[in-house]
């Protein structure tokens, strides 16, 4: 796939792409996390070789849980992130006027984008853009019960909400015989969950639970397809997705491989092909939804 | 009063106003807010008439004594029978909410409040703003911050920072200890000029610096100024942050969820300079509901003078506070206030209030109790029993000095024990009362 020019001079610039080790099989530029983090040891450089100096940056940022490397953002940065996790509220069908609840930290991109007064710098959040209001609770699991009081009282339209907190979440709901009419959105960090388990939690909570493809090191979120299980339709003006096969050894079935995310969006923090994760296919052409552009088939993980 | 200072000092001009000036339109924004709130506002409207209050035009300072006062189970009752968030207190002005905070639950019940753009871009960031600008947080100075996204201050000091063009830096989670690593290594990966943390933060921050066997100097070698939320620092405690981390202030900061106010120090350190032109703060006698004055401690009471929120009027925070009388040597004309903690933690004796920031400046000047964690616990025969957590138990020369000395300052019997303590931690540090008087 054919990279934009901007990117390809912007890619040049930054350490990252000039410090990666030989990888005869993997197309330029592809990375993984263990890579950032290699060349933010050996250069002593926070942002993992990622950032472009030529953008002085309104925020610092850590780009995941457990990985110690930041993002260096604009504000025009945040505004863009903040267009895409907006389109992709707009997919899940949240409109304007409606509540909208995030169980997660208030680092965690489904977080920090929501909302213009979650950051600074930030212009105009998802909600900001949709005319959605927004309430966030901290994402602790021993704060379930919280979840539970905000379900209760402000009523959210959906419920956005790491997976690693559905279990606290449903603890609590049924300690306090209370059920839900909110619509659960579940994202995890380049771990999807399996469409058993996704419909273990909607039979647990009597509600429409649904899931979002997120992976925080290449700031990448897509919203799942209306029709078709385990498929997400990235936006296409912000990523460029592909399928690497790390180890040509390994084989993996069909065109099945490691998703691959250059994020189009950010220009203060170049990323280009990060190595995910997250096993899947990606396909072209349109999708039953009506959907045309690539879309990202996960495998799934049951 | 002094005005003669460097512009840059001050965040705004509005912080060296006339105090006469701060009070008459005090009174003028009051005199707006209690008639908004008794027509458009049906929490206030019917609580007052339940109340038998009837507002009286124009409000001075004899009009709004009559004002009923608003306490956290009466918003905690109005969350419950409404079945909302939504509780007739959001005097938003035709603007459309921007977005839903909660208070921090000190009854087990969190309440709600909205706030809008013209509220988060307005008073509320002018006020964070000064408060950060006072704690020198300046452009271009990265700051770490890791504020939570459900705290109406969190919110404000997001905008506050942008406002000023401070660069923030955030690490990743919250501040609890599941995170210590990740803003360990922000501070040094990052180095940060500022941090924005609270004081539980800080004794976490150490104690890991101690695990890994890492000077906090070194560590914190970029960092020059702390500001500091969550507690009243003692002295002792104040000296020992800023010897450890070697920095060149440390700034208390303090506020509450439910009245959604805060205020920073000064460079004086005389207590917490309350934007008065955005908030007034009376001191009231929890005994009997008077209006106390400078010098005189009571929980302070938090009446917002702006609109484009849930509006909070004559709200009881159950904060034990008081007024810091005289002029500051900032020159700043707004009203500096002291927190002492939480009423509930504290023992109200009929001539005066004892809080856990009492006992704590008395066990921090002994080595063997220094920031240690502690109960209270208040008797009527036997006086206050002082439980201080821990290892090491200070033998009876230094544990009759330490009793001696506590109740020398506290001016009542006290015993310290040694033992094992519920929780550690400021706020956790509940007193446990047989009898209160």
């Amino acid at each position: 796939m054919n990279l934009p020019n901007w990117l390809i001079a912007a890619g040049r610039r930054v350490p990252l792409y000039q410090s990666l080790p030989e990888r005869l099989s993997w197309p330029s530029y592809s990375h993984t996390a263990e890579d950032l983090e290699a060349v933010a040891a050996a250069r002593d450089d926070p942002f993992g070789g990622r950032h472009d100096i030529e953008y002085p940056p309104d925020v610092l940022i850590q780009a995941a849980r457990g990985l110690s490397i930041y993002w260096a953002l604009t504000a025009s940065d945040l505004r863009a992130l903040s267009t895409i996790l907006a389109g992709a509220w707009t997919s899940l069908g949240i409109a304007a006027g409606q509540r909208v609840a995030l169980y997660d930290y208030a680092t965690s991109p489904m977080v920090v984008y929501a909302s213009r007064a979650y950051v600074p710098h930030l212009d105009a959040g998802a909600a900001d853009m949709l005319g959605c209001l927004p309430i966030c609770n901290d994402g602790l699991p021993d704060l379930a019960d919280r979840c539970v009081h905000i379900l209760e009282y402000v009523q959210p339209s959906f419920l956005f909400i790491d997976s690693e907190l559905m279990d606290p979440l449903s603890r609590a709901l049924e300690r306090k015989g209370l059920r839900t009419d909110s619509r659960v959105v579940v994202t995890s960090d380049e771990a999807p969950a399996g469409l058993a388990q996704i419909r273990e939690w909607s039979a647990l909570l009597k509600t429409d639970v649904q899931q979002m493809l997120r992976a925080d090191a290449p700031l990448f979120f897509a919203p799942p397809c209306a029709i078709e299980p385990m498929t997400f339709h990235p936006d296409e003006g912000a990523y460029c997705v592909e399928v690497l096969n790390p180890d040509v050894s390994n084989a993996l079935p069909d065109d099945t491989g490691l998703i691959t995310v250059t994020n189009l969006a950010m220009r203060s923090s170049i990323v280009i092909r990060y190595v995910t994760n997250v096993a899947g296919i990606v396909r072209e052409g349109p999708c039953r939804c009506g959907r045309t552009g690539r879309r990202v088939i996960v495998i799934d993980v049951d | 009063m002094s005005t003669k200072r460097e512009p840059s000092e001050y965040f705004d001009e509005g912080e060296t106003v006339l105090p006469q000036t701060l009070v008459d339109k005090r009174w003028q924004a009051i005199d707006i807010l209690v008639e908004h709130a008794s027509g458009q506002l049906p929490f206030y409207r019917d609580f007052w008439e339940a109340s038998g209050f009837a507002p009286r035009r124009p409000m001075d300072a004899a009009a709004f004594q009559n004002v009923p006062i608003t306490r956290k189970h009466d918003l905690v009752h109005a969350v419950i029978d409404a079945r909302s968030m939504m509780i007739g207190t959001e005097a938003l002005l035709g603007r459309a909410p921007s977005n839903v905070v909660m208070t921090s639950g000190t009854m087990g019940f969190n309440s709600f409040a909205i706030v809008s753009d013209y509220d988060l871009d307005g008073a509320s960031m002018l006020a964070q703003a000064r408060e950060l600008w006072m704690i020198k947080v300046r452009a271009g100075m990265r700051v770490l911050s890791l504020s939570p996204a459900w705290h109406a201050l969190g919110l404000q000091e997001s905008r506050a920072i942008t406002r000023i063009g401070a660069v923030p830096v955030l690490p990743w989670g919250t501040l609890t200890p599941r995170f210590v690593g990740d803003i360990l290594n922000a501070v040094t990966l990052l180095k940060p000029e500022h941090l924005l943390i609270t004081a539980r933060a800080v004794r976490m921050l150490l104690a890991e610096c101690d695990r890994l066997r890492l000077d906090p100097r070194s560590a914190f070698a970029s960092v020059r100024y702390l500001g500091c939320a969550g507690e009243a620092l003692s002295p002792t405690f104040r000296a020992h942050i800023i010897r450890r981390l070697g920095l060149d202030d440390v700034f208390e900061r303090g506020g509450s969820s439910d009245g959604m106010f805060g205020g920073g120090e000064c460079h004086a350190h005389r207590g917490h300079h309350i934007s008065a032109d955005v908030h007034y703060i009376e001191i009231v006698d929890p005994r009997t509901g008077a209006t106390l004055g400078a010098g005189q401690r009571g929980t302070a009471v938090v009446t917002n003078l702006t609109l484009g929120k849930s509006v909070y009027i004559r709200f009881d925070t159950e904060d034990v506070a008081e007024v810091i009388s005289g002029d500051c040597p900032c020159g700043r004309n707004h009203p500096v206030v002291e927190f002492y903690g939480r009423l509930a933690d504290s023992v109200v004796l009929p001539d005066r209030i004892i809080t856990p920031a009492d006992v704590r400046g008395v066990l921090d000047e002994f080595e063997s109790t220094q920031f240690r964690p502690f109960s209270m616990a208040w008797n009527k025969a036997d006086g206050l029993l002082v439980r201080v957590g821990g290892v090491s138990e200070a033998g009876p020369a230094e544990r009759s000095k330490l009793e001696a000395a506590c109740s020398a300052r506290l001016s009542i019997p006290v015993s310290v024990l040694a033992g094992e303590v519920e929780h550690a931690g400021w706020k956790e540090e509940r007193i446990k009362r047989n009898t209160v008087r």
